[in-house]
């Protein structure tokens, strides 16, 4: 799947030279590139805006600092390497303050199983799924929207959250059913079914 | 850390094809407050070096300047007795072997009495009334530039200037009128950079005069810089009570000729 991240922005290569040589006017373009990808990505995880901002603030100063370490090896963007600087500054900032441990729990049989069912058409409403999202627990909205928002895959979200693969895996399917609560929509009956019944042939 | 390798692969794994993905992507992109940028550039490391691009043209404002008020600043000798006492010093001596001790009236420094700082202190005692910037210990001091910037200065090219009087007596004429000019309570954070600039340009080219060896062709050379340097001095601070007297700024007036 090719990831709909808004930080897939190419930056020229001559950019990149300069902004490593520690030309100003060079990282200031790189900034106003990334600027609202990498608040929209923090506001998401963090879910204030002056979180957001602060996380903004800090991937940025921590860029300045490490452009000269990105080589870009083996194709590598560095749109991404950007992003997870800006990934792991806001998870940080949740683990400082102990907000990793707000999760949704539950002792469900099924709780790792994916949810394939489509969104509901509510999903499609950009101000109810923002309110859904920010009533979900810290961790869990990182789960979904790393997963769902920017592509990582359930290996990528455990290293990035310190946590295991299963983790990432149950709060992503318990975060994707209490989103179509949050949305008002019921869960889908036969597709609930359909996964009981790939579980019990697994 | 992983470096963003693996995320376009094509995970059919993935359950993202639900839809759950268009739907996060489809939402719009938040914006900061405005300011952002000023605020991280505020936090960065300070640049070891500054950029002296500006420099020409506020050096050559303040150049203009002093045609327009340093001069007219040396035309009033009977209405300040200090001024006409110190500045008439250079014209009464006009040999180089005489110019010397005059100029160290305000210039200890310069290479034949280097290390003389009584006339200095006579001249300040004359006008206890009015600072200066140009003490006697900064002007040791000089002598200690870095020896490559001595170098640079030597090698800048050698004028073809052989008879030197001149500009000792131009030389003296300046230090003593910036000796008077010279006022801290008028001088403004942009005013101040560009002295000690050029006091720095001064003291450097002092440190080469004292070197050995030096052939006429250098002396005259060095002391060419060296007048060049003072009349940008003395533009600077006329420029800066000029503009203290009419209650304006001359940073302003610096940016607005930028």
């Amino acid at each position: 799947m090719a990831t709909g991240s808004s930080f897939a922005i190419d930056v020229p290569p001559s950019l990149l030279a300069r902004a490593r040589a520690g030309e100003r006017a060079a990282f200031e373009q790189l900034y106003r590139r990334f600027e609202r990808p990498v608040f929209t990505l923090a506001l998401r995880i963090c879910g204030s805006r002056n979180e957001a901002d602060e996380v903004l603030q800090e991937t940025m100063l921590k860029l300045w600092s490490g452009i000269g370490g990105f080589r870009g090896d083996g194709g590598s963007p560095f749109w991404g390497w950007l992003r997870q600087v800006a990934v792991n500054e806001a998870l940080q900032r949740l683990r400082r303050e102990r907000r990793l441990a707000s999760e949704l729990d539950g002792v469900d049989a099924d709780a790792t199983a994916e949810d394939r069912a489509p969104p509901p058409p509510a999903a499609a409403d950009a101000a109810l799924l923002q309110r859904a999202l920010g009533e979900l627990p810290d961790a869990t909205r990182s789960v979904l929207w790393l997963y769902h928002g920017e592509g990582y895959t359930h290996e990528e979200i455990a290293a990035a959250m310190q946590r295991s693969v299963s983790f990432s895996k149950s709060q992503l399917a318990r975060g994707t059913r209490r989103l179509r609560v949050l949305l008002q929509v019921p869960e889908p009956v036969a597709s609930t079914h359909a996964y009981k019944k790939e579980q019990a042939h697994a | 850390m992983p470096d963003a390798g693996d995320f376009e692969r094509d995970d059919n794994a993935r359950a993202t094809d639900s839809g759950w993905g268009d739907a996060f992507a489809a939402l719009p992109q938040e914006a900061p407050e405005p300011g952002g940028w000023q605020r991280v550039q505020a936090r960065l490391p300070v640049p070891a070096a500054r950029t002296r691009t500006r420099w020409p043209l506020w050096l050559a404002s303040a150049a203009s300047l002093l045609l327009a008020v340093a001069i007219p600043l040396r035309m009033l000798p009977s209405a300040q007795p200090g001024v006409a006492t110190a500045a008439s010093v250079p014209r009464t001596s006009a040999t180089p072997a005489s110019i010397e001790r005059p100029a160290a009236a305000t210039r200890p420094a310069t290479p034949a009495v280097a290390g003389d700082a009584q006339p200095e202190l006579a001249a300040t005692d004359a006008h206890p009334g009015r600072p200066t910037r140009m003490p006697s210990p900064p002007r040791p001091a000089r002598a200690s530039a870095p020896a490559a910037d001595a170098a640079r200065i030597v090698a800048s090219g050698a004028a073809a200037h052989a008879d030197l009087e001149p500009l000792y007596a131009q030389s003296a004429q300046l230090e003593s009128l910036l000796a008077l000019a010279r006022d801290e309570r008028v001088a403004s954070g942009a005013s101040a950079a560009l002295s000690d600039a050029l006091d720095t340009r001064v003291a450097a080219i002092d440190a080469t005069l004292i070197q050995p060896g030096l052939s006429d062709a250098q002396r005259a050379d060095l002391w060419s810089q060296r007048v060049d340097a003072l009349q940008q001095l003395v533009g600077i601070e006329t420029t800066n009570r000029l503009y203290a007297a009419r209650g304006q700024r001359y940073d302003a007036a610096l940016v607005s000729i930028d």
